[in-house]
């Protein structure tokens, strides 16, 4: 037996805010760290050029110092403090010549590198560096003028050390400045997680309040969100009022179909009990048609209860097809007028307005053609047997939103304008006794809101009611 | 037939010729093999050591060092240190070791970088002025000391600093005059170090070189020279000499007197490091990690012209060390680059030219 493969877990890996947040950080702090590091380098270099270089200058005083011209010569007297002092970086080879601008070795190495760009006449201090021997090494060169008898002649010195009191020294400061910045990171980053998990301790709160309720608890939540989540929370807390709106609604629903059915089903009992009691055949069909008169009512009253479930359910899925409405009207029209009890009727539709193929809308056709059916049942079952009906299609507008409007007027009785309202509602009949169930007009009043249009009636020019019902074009909302 | 004992006898002969032949050959194939395999085993490693100290003096040390290490033989060359100086600098000899007393000159060629870096396992215990930069380290600890002729200074007191002595010697030119010894400092490397040193601390040694001038001092190239010379008492009295050869000397000589002056006491060490393309560097350092490490040190306190840099070493070895040094301030000559100023070519000229001006040495006085 093979499991099913978790599909849902698999197609729905949820992303952590907690991962999210840490990761950016943690980038963050490490582009911070890098960038840093480069300029803890550059001045950790820079602190022990400039200490070390403090020897060399001070050595190569002391070196020129004693370089002096005599009747009988140059006389160049190396001073033993002057290679001590470069010694002080005890670990470190010392270079150094002695030589006239021209180019001439007087004492030393005459292998040491020149710096770039040349040797320039000056008695101030340059220093560089060079790939001398296999620690690399950096040099000051330096110059004296001395006044010779043959004339003035600039002789430089050039004295330098391998690099690695410079290096140890910079690595020194590098590594205990970056020390000092890791811990900083680290510290924050703890810092910044502890303060992520307590932001996202309201959310678990929240989760755990609604986990733990009862399935019937729709009570809004209670938890004090921070300002960012406070919209989720009014909106879950809008969306179970809405839930528990809903049931209500369902609930009620379901009582009065449970009231209307045993009562439509108790008169039929009623009827049949009746029938049964008499003995008079003639009194007994009397009875019996009642009886028949009150099944067909229970069933229409069934049907249009199923209709109104159906047309309630079918509005939670979205139409979106576009439709065209005068196919819709004909079609519903011919099926009504196919019943053999709307002989007389008269029906003229009227879309004057209208271009035909141009009255399309997105719509569900079920429920439309739901609604025509029972605006038309209405009219020919409170109206007389030779009624007249005038169907019109015309545009209009709902709050700025291009709109069709169906019309249906009647030459029947009408309904007073002060019961308008109420016939809307649900088992609310003005003709019980004619077979009103209730249930018609609220059915269409349910097609337009899921259409997100809108149910008006009004007097008609024909004597009797007008009903308008208005369906934005482009779907609901 | 009568031929048949004949053939008999001659084939008999040829046979047993043969068969002695035979084993003679086999025996030699053996010897040969089993010589090949105990000389190969026996000698994988020839330690070149280029040395400025007396084979004499080494020999004690060399064997405890080839006792301990039986795969290494040790090929010990000896120089005097300015030629050493030279065949190392010229980077043409193929050694592995590298010994001199001329500190400076040791200086100079780590200096260069030719040198080979690494930590012997007891360098915590050695003094810091004995090593540099890893490379270079000293092993002995060896006072420059004065000496003189017994019988001569019999009835006369010994000038106990170098004033007293150029004052010595200018009070007394007859006494003196050809009869004191020192350094060739053109000639001998560390009698060139043991000048200049003298010469950083201080104008005394000026004195005393003047005074060493008219008294028409004679130079030499090697401690023992002068030594023999005050044995004979052709010298009365040596000046800088080191102190651990002059030590070895006088204990089997009683005509040899020694002493260190009250002003100061240089300190000398032999150094010892592995030049950077040494063919042997493994065997070449266990060789100066011996030289430092206890044994090495008792091994040289054995020696009658050295004294172990580890005061322990000289306590162990029984030996007094060199008598007078407690109480006296002693001055390590200081491993590093300070030693480089007076090889400064310009330097070094204008020093000999100064000492030979105040010597007015003559060719002859040899």
């Amino acid at each position: 037996m093979t499991l099913p493969p978790p599909l849902i877990e698999a197609r729905t890996v949820p992303y952590s805010l907690r991962r999210r947040l840490t990761v950016g950080m943690v980038a963050g702090f490490l582009a911070i760290l890098v960038v840093l590091s480069i300029g803890l380098w550059t001045y950790a270099r820079n602190a022990a050029n400039q200490t070390y270089d403090l020897l060399l200058a001070g050595s190569a005083i002391a070196i020129l110092e004693r370089i002096s011209p005599t009747p009988d010569g140059l006389i160049v007297d190396i001073p033993s403090s002057a290679l001590e002092i470069v010694g002080l970086a005890k670990e470190d080879r010392v270079f150094y010549r002695i030589f006239r601008l021209g180019g001439s070795t007087l004492t030393g190495d005459p292998d040491l590198p020149l710096p770039p760009g040349g040797v320039r006449a000056g008695d101030q201090p340059r220093f560089f560096d060079a790939p001398f021997s296999r620690e690399g090494s950096r040099f000051v060169l330096q110059g004296k003028l001395i006044i010779e008898p043959t004339g003035p002649d600039w002789i430089m010195l050039q004295l330098g050390h391998t690099r690695l009191a410079r290096d140890a020294m910079q690595m020194d400061l590098f590594s205990k400045g970056l020390a000092g910045l890791v811990a900083i990171a680290v510290l924050g980053l703890v810092f910044m997680r502890l303060g992520i998990n307590r932001a996202m301790a309201p959310l678990a709160g929240i989760e755990a309040d609604i986990r733990g309720r009862e399935p019937s608890d729709m009570t809004p939540l209670d938890a004090k969100p921070p300002r960012e989540v406070e919209g989720l929370i009014g909106a879950i807390n809008d969306f179970m009022g809405r839930l528990v709106t809903s049931k209500e609604h369902a609930q009620s629903f379901i009582a009065d179909v449970a009231h209307q059915m045993r009562t439509s089903l108790a008169a039929l009992q009623g009827q049949l009990q009746l029938a049964a009691e008499q003995d008079e055949p003639e009194r007994m069909r009397q009875r019996l048609e009642r009886a028949s008169e009150q099944a067909t009512r229970t069933i229409r009253l069934t049907n249009q209860l199923l209709s109104h479930a159906m047309v309630t359910h079918r509005g939670i899925d979205e139409p979106v097809e576009k439709i065209d409405l005068m196919p819709l009207i004909r079609a519903s029209v011919e099926e009504f007028l196919r019943h053999p009890e709307t002989e007389g009727i008269d029906i003229a539709v009227l879309h004057d307005d209208l271009p035909a193929g141009s009255a399309l809308l997105v719509a569900d056709p079920v429920a439309l053609r739901e609604a025509l059916r029972n605006l038309l049942d209405n009219a020919a079952r409170h109206g007389p047997k030779d009624i007249r009906i005038d169907i019109g299609l015309s545009r209009t507008r709902i709050d700025e939103r291009e709109a069709l409007c169906i019309s249906l007027d009647d030459s029947g009785p009408g309904i007073p304008a002060a019961e308008r309202e109420k016939v809307l509602e649900r088992f609310y009949s003005l003709n019980r006794a004619g077979g009103g169930s209730g249930i018609g007009l609220s059915i269409v009043n349910a097609v337009a809101r899921s259409h997100g249009g809108r149910l008006a009636l009004c007097d008609s020019r024909l004597g009797g009611l007008r009903v308008e019902l208005d369906l934005p074009v482009d779907g609901p909302a | 037939m009568t031929l048949a004992p004949h053939a008999f006898a001659r084939a008999a002969a040829a046979t047993a010729l043969a068969l002695v032949m035979t084993l003679a050959l086999a025996l030699a194939l053996v010897l040969t093999l089993a010589l090949a395999g105990t000389g190969k085993a026996r000698a994988q490693t020839v330690l070149t050591i280029y040395s400025a100290t007396d084979t004499s003096a080494v020999t004690e040390l060399i064997a405890r060092f080839e006792a301990n290490h039986p795969s290494v033989r040790i090929n010990y060359v000896e120089y005097n240190t300015s030629e050493l100086y030279e065949a190392i600098a010229s980077e043409s000899h193929a050694v592995d070791v590298v010994i001199s007393s001329a500190m400076d000159l040791q200086a100079k060629l780590v200096n260069s970088g030719d040198a080979y870096a690494f930590q012997p396992p007891n360098v915590g215990v050695l003094p810091e002025w004995a090593q540099w930069r890893g490379e270079l380290y000293g092993f002995t600890w060896e006072p420059v000391v004065m000496v003189y002729n017994k019988k001569a200074f019999a009835d006369r007191p010994l000038p106990h600093t170098r004033s007293e002595l150029a004052g010595m010697i200018r009070d007394d030119p007859d006494f003196f005059r050809g009869r004191v010894g020192t350094y060739d400092i053109h000639l001998s490397g560390v009698g060139y170090l043991f000048a200049t040193q003298d010469a950083q601390r201080g104008y005394q040694f000026s004195r005393v070189a003047e005074s060493f001038g008219r008294a028409r001092a004679r130079t030499f190239c090697c401690t023992r020279d002068v030594l023999d010379r005050v044995a004979s008492g052709e010298l009365v009295y040596g000046y800088n000499m080191i102190g651990s050869y002059t030590l070895g000397v006088a204990r089997k000589d009683e005509r040899i007197g020694y002493y260190l002056l009250d002003d100061y006491t240089l300190v000398m060490s032999r150094t010892a490091f592995i030049p950077e393309n040494a063919p042997n560097k493994r065997a070449a350092v266990s060789f100066v990690n011996f030289l430092l490490s206890p044994q090495g040190q008792a091994a040289i306190a054995t020696s009658p012209e050295m004294i172990p840099l580890l005061p322990e070493a000289t306590v162990a070895s029984g030996h007094s060390g060199v008598p007078g040094t407690e109480g006296r301030s002693l001055l390590p000559i200081r491993l590093g680059t300070g030693l480089l100023t007076y090889l400064d070519r310009l330097k070094k000229e204008a020093f000999l030219a100064d000492w030979s001006a105040a010597m007015q040495v003559d060719s002859a006085s040899q």
